[in-house]
C-alpha cells in the first residue's frame, strides 16, 4: 500500500529506493511546553469534557515523535508538474519521494479526471520567437529560455510522451477513426482527449515512492540551504520529515482564495491549492512575484453547487463571443474581430463591462443559447454535462441564457528564483513556477508545467551532484512541529472555516478581475483586521488526531492569509490595466510605468510591494 | 430541512452513530452544499471533495443509502436525508473511508502493458471507429467506488471474488485499447468477469453517463468464451 514505510532494514547509504531512516527521535521539549501545548488528546471532545481522559496521544511530557523518510529527491505535489519531476528524477538514477496532499492520483487539478487539451510548441525555433504558452512582456525570460530549451527535437511532442505513459487513444474522427488534432501547424499541435490520471498509473507502476494524504507545511531550511520538507499525514496526524538533497515544489496554483460561493471559491481550483509552499517561502524571506496576476475562465455560476467547475459546469470562451451579452440584453462583444481575440483580451472586456455596471445579480453575464447557431458553438469540454444538468437539476440550457461568471483557473504569486528555478536565497528549493514565470498571464498550464517539472530537475541533479546533506536540526523540526500542533491550544475564537470564508471573500474583493479601488482598500483592511483580531486565537472544534480537517484547514489559513494579503497589496500597487484584469480608475495599460513585475516582500509579518524588472536574457 | 450524518471516529468511537442537523434548504441543493453547510456553520463533519462535478470521485458517500456522489445528488426538502460513508469500503473518519485497495488494483490494471515503445507513426495510424467508440467513454470513470458499493455481486462476495464494476471497466478499456498487448480476458475472468450477474446497477447509479456498463460486459465474456474460458459448474 502507498505511503507505508519502506524497508527498515534499508538503513543507512543510498539506495535508488527511499527508506525510512528512523522511528521515533527525541527532540526538546522546551519549547513544547514553552507554546502551551499541554494535551493533545486522541479522545473526543465530548468525551474530555465529561471527564474520561485517555491516554495522550502527544503530551508536553513526552517526545513529540515523528518519521523521517530519506531520498535524493523530493518531489512536493504529484500533479503534471510534479509526476514529470519524478519521472526525470527516476531517469537520472536518483531515488525520489512525493509529498501529496490528496491521495495520489486523485489530488488538485490533475485528481479532477477531465479532458484536457494536449497542445505543444513543435518546433525549434529560438525561444524568442516561439509561440509559447507563457511568453509575454513580463515573462522572466532566463526561466522561459531555459524551460523552452529544455525539451527539444522529439523531447517536445507531448503527445508521443503522454501514450507512452499509458494514455488513451486521443481524439479521432468518429466515423474513419483517423486522428483529429483541432491544432495541426507547423509550429503548434492540440489534441483533445487527455486523461492525466493514466500518468498517475503509470507513476505507480514505476514504483516511485509516494507520501500521499500529507500535507507539506514547511521546508526544512538549515543555513540558507534546503534540506526537504516537514508536513502532516493526515489520516493519522502523524508528523513527518522528508530529508532530501533537493526539494522541488510542484504545488500549482493557490486560487482556493479567490472567493466564496457555497462550495467553492469563484474558481475551478481544487481545496488541494492553498499555496503552502508559496507561503512557507515566503515566510522564509522569499519574495512572491505576479501575485496581483489571474487567469480567467468563464463558467456557470448557477446552480451554485456546481459553479466554477467546468468539470460539471458549463460555459463560454472565445469562441462564443458573439453570443455573451449583459443584463441589459446588449451583446457588448458584437462588431470586434473576435476572431483574434486572446484570452487575456476576452477577460478584460467581459471585466470592464461587469464593472462599469452592466453585470448581472451574480456578477457576471449571460451566454444566450437561445439559437441553435449560438448552442452549437459550446466547447467541447462542455458537452457532456448537458445531460448530467438535465438528469440532476432538471436544467435544460439548450435554449437559455445561462448566467456565467469569470472564475480564476490560474493564478501567479510565487517565490523568485534564478533561471534554473532555483528559490532565491534558498539553496536547493526549486520551484517549477518560479516568480514571475507568467507574467501577465498569470500562471502556467498543463502544457507547460511538465517541462518545467522536468527542467527543475534536470537543475537539482546538477546541484546535488558531490552534495553531502547536513545533520538534521532537531530544533528546526520542533519549531514546524510545534507550529502546527499549537493550534490545538487556541479557545474562544472562531473556527478555522469560518476564518477561512472571511480570508476568501475579502481576497476576492481585492483581486477580483474587475478592480475597483475602494474594494480592493476594503479587502486589504478586512485582512488586516483578520489577521489580527481572528488568527490568534483561531480555534479548532475537533481534537483528534484522525483525519482532523479543523487543523489541517487552520494550517493552510496561515498560507492563505499571507498569499491574499501579498495578491491585494499587489492589486493595489499596479496602477494601470494589463492582463486578464480590468482597474476602473487606470483603464489603460501603461508601460511607461508598469513595464515591469510586482515583487512583495515579508517583513515581521508586514507586507510590501515593490516594483521590479522584467528578467531579460 | 432536516438531514442526519454518520459520524465515526475509529480512535475513540466504539461503533458508528448519526447526528441529526438542520439546514437552511435551497432550490437545487447539493448534498456536498448541505455538508459544507454544517461543518461550516454547526459543528466539524469529516469529508472529503475536490471538483465539484464528478471527476474526481472523492466525494463518494452514501444517502438514504444508497452511493453516490454528493457534488451531483440533490438533497430532499422535506424528506429523509441520511447520509452515510460510502458502503462496503473501511471508515477512516465520519465520511472518509479507504479506497486504496480498489485505488491501487484500478492503476495497476491501467498501467498498460506493451513490449516495446509506441512511435509517433502507430500513434497516428487510424484506428478502427468501433473500437474507438467502445473505448472512448470509459475514459471517463472517475474512481468514485460508487459503482462498486453499490454492486450486488461485491456486496455477496466481496472485491476478492469480483474486483467491481470501475476494476472490470478498467480490464475493458486496455482490452479495447489497440496499443496494449497484455491477456485482458484472462485479466477479466481471473477478477471474477463470470460472477457480474449483470443487473446493471453499476449503470443506474454511474453518473459519468457516457459509460455503458453492459457493453464491456458482454464483449468480455464473448472474447472469454471464444476461447474456452468458461465458468466450469
Amino acid at each position: 500500500m502507498r505511503g507505508e514505510f519502506g524497508d527498515s532494514s534499508a538503513q543507512n547509504g543510498i539506495s535508488r529506493r527511499a527508506f525510512l531512516e528512523g522511528g521515533a527521535i527525541a527532540a526538546s521539549m522546551a519549547a513544547l511546553a514553552g507554546a502551551g501545548l499541554v494535551s493533545l488528546s486522541g479522545c473526543s471532545q465530548e468525551q474530555e469534557q465529561q471527564g474520561t481522559p485517555e491516554a495522550p496521544a502527544v503530551d508536553a511530557a513526552s517526545a513529540p515523535s515523528y518519521e523521517v523518510y530519506n531520498a535524493d529527491i523530493c518531489i512536493i505535489g504529484g500533479g503534471l508538474a510534479g509526476m514529470a519531476a519524478a519521472i526525470k528524477a527516476v531517469d537520472e538514477g536518483k531515488s525520489v519521494i512525493i509529498v501529496e496532499k490528496s491521495n495520489h492520483g486523485f489530488g488538485g487539478a490533475m485528481g479532477y479526471n477531465w479532458d484536457q487539451f494536449i497542445n505543444f510548441v513543435r518546433d525549434d525555433l529560438p525561444w524568442q520567437e516561439s509561440t509559447d504558452f507563457v511568453l509575454n512582456e513580463l515573462t522572466n525570460q532566463k526561466i522561459e529560455k531555459g524551460s523552452y530549451e529544455h525539451w527539444m527535437g522529439e523531447d517536445r511532442n507531448l503527445m508521443v510522451r503522454y501514450e507512452n505513459m499509458g494514455y488513451g487513444l486521443l481524439d479521432r474522427n468518429r466515423e474513419t477513426g483517423e486522428i483529429a488534432p483541432l491544432l495541426d501547424f507547423p509550429t503548434i499541435y492540440g489534441i483533445y482527449r487527455g486523461f492525466s490520471r493514466h500518468q498517475a498509473d503509470y507513476i505507480t507502476s514505476l514504483g516511485i515512492r509516494i507520501l500521499d494524504q500529507t500535507l507539506a507545511s514547511d521546508v526544512i531550511v538549515q543555513d540558507g540551504v534546503c534540506g526537504g520538507v516537514m508536513g502532516v499525514h493526515v489520516p493519522t496526524g502523524t508528523f513527518r520529515v522528508v530529508r532530501a538533497k533537493a526539494t522541488i515544489c510542484c504545488t500549482g496554483a493557490s486560487a482556493w482564495l479567490f472567493g466564496w460561493d457555497t462550495v467553492a471559491p469563484r474558481s475551478i481550483n481544487s481545496p488541494d491549492n492553498t499555496g503552502d509552499i508559496d507561503a512557507a517561502c515566503f515566510r522564509h524571506g522569499v519574495p512572491l512575484e505576479g501575485s496581483e496576476f489571474i487567469q480567467c475562465d468563464l463558467i456557470n455560476i448557477e446552480p451554485k453547487g456546481i459553479s466554477c467547475s467546468f468539470q460539471g459546469g458549463i460555459g463560454a470562451d472565445s469562441g462564443c463571443c458573439e453570443y455573451i451579452c449583459d443584463k441589459d440584453g446588449n451583446y457588448f462583444f458584437q462588431g470586434m474581430d473576435y476572431a483574434t481575440l486572446n484570452k487575456m483580451d476576452f477577460t478584460r472586456i467581459i471585466a470592464k463591462n461587469i464593472a462599469e455596471g452592466h453585470g448581472t445579480e451574480n456578477g457576471g453575464v449571460y451566454v444566450d443559447f437561445s439559437t441553435p447557431e449560438a448552442f452549437a458553438k459550446i466547447g467541447e469540454t462542455y458537452i457532456r454535462n448537458i445531460q448530467l444538468w438535465k438528469e440532476v437539476f432538471g436544467i435544460d440550457v439548450e435554449g437559455m441564457k445561462l448566467e456565467c461568471g469569470l472564475e480564476a483557473y490560474e493564478r501567479s504569486g510565487n517565490p523568485i528564483t534564478d533561471g534554473e528555478l532555483m528559490v532565491e536565497g534558498i539553496a536547493g528549493l526549486f520551484h517549477t513556477r518560479g516568480g514571475g514565470f507568467s507574467g501577465a498571464q498569470g500562471g502556467s498550464s498543463v502544457n507547460v508545467a511538465p517541462r518545467n517539472g522536468s527542467y527543475a530537475v534536470a537543475n537539482a541533479v546538477k546541484y546535488i551532484e558531490g552534495l553531502t546533506l547536513p545533520a538534521l536540526d532537531e530544533a528546526v523540526v520542533t519549531a514546524e512541529f510545534t507550529r502546527l500542533f499549537s493550534l490545538f491550544g487556541n479557545s474562544g475564537g472562531k473556527r478555522p472555516q469560518q476564518v477561512r470564508r472571511m480570508i476568501q471573500k475579502a481576497c476576492y474583493q481585492a483581486l477580483q478581475p474587475m478592480r475597483m479601488t475602494d474594494q480592493i482598500d476594503a479587502g486589504i483592511a478586512e485582512l488586516e483586521r483578520i489577521r489580527k483580531e481572528e488568527m490568534p486565537n483561531m480555534t479548532l472544534g475537533d481534537t483528534s488526531l484522525v483525519y482532523n480537517t479543523d487543523w489541517k484547514c487552520a494550517i493552510e489559513n496561515i498560507n492563505l492569509l499571507d498569499l491574499a494579503e501579498a495578491a491585494a497589496k499587489a492589486a493595489k500597487f499596479r496602477e494601470e490595466t494589463r492582463g486578464h484584469m480590468y482597474r476602473v480608475d487606470f483603464p489603460e495599460k501603461d508601460d511607461a510605468n508598469w513595464l515591469c513585475n510586482v515583487r512583495n516582500f515579508y517583513n515581521d509579518g508586514a507586507i510590501t510591494c515593490e516594483k521590479a524588472d522584467v528578467v531579460t536574457v | 430541512m432536516k438531514i442526519s450524518v454518520q459520524k465515526y471516529d475509529p480512535s475513540v468511537d466504539e461503533a458508528p452513530y448519526v447526528k441529526e442537523f438542520e439546514v437552511e434548504y435551497r432550490q437545487n441543493m447539493t448534498l456536498l452544499e448541505a455538508l459544507v453547510a454544517i461543518n461550516d456553520e454547526q459543528e466539524p463533519i469529516v469529508f472529503d471533495y475536490s471538483c465539484r462535478g464528478r471527476t474526481c470521485g472523492r466525494c463518494a458517500m452514501a444517502l438514504n443509502g444508497q452511493p453516490c456522489l454528493a457534488c451531483v445528488t440533490l438533497v430532499s426538502e422535506n424528506g429523509a436525508n441520511e447520509v452515510t460513508a460510502l458502503p462496503g469500503f473501511p471508515i477512516v473518519r465520519d465520511l472518509i473511508v479507504d479506497k486504496s485497495m480498489m485505488n491501487d488494483r484500478i492503476a495497476n490494471i491501467m498501467a498498460r502493458q506493451r513490449a516495446f515503445p509506441l512511435t509517433l507513426d502507430e500513434i497516428n495510424a487510424p484506428v478502427d471507429p468501433v473500437i474507438y467508440n467502445k473505448m472512448d467513454p470509459l475514459e471517463h470513470c472517475a474512481r468514485c467506488g460508487v459503482c462498486v458499493s453499490a454492486c450486488p455481486t461485491v456486496q455477496l462476495m466481496g472485491q476478492k471474488e469480483y474486483i467491481g464494476p470501475a476494476g472490470m471497466l478498467a480490464i475493458g478499456l486496455r482490452y479495447y485499447d489497440p496499443y496494449d498487448q497484455g491477456d485482458r480476458v484472462v485479466e477479466a475472468v481471473q477478477n471474477g468477469l463470470w460472477n457480474c450477474i449483470q443487473c446493471s446497477t453499476c449503470d443506474e447509479v454511474c453518473k459519468a453517463l457516457e459509460i455503458d456498463h453492459q457493453v464491456i460486459w458482454k464483449d468480455l465474456r464473448a472474447a472469454a468464451e471464444a476461447r474456452g474460458l468458461v465458468k466450469k459448474a
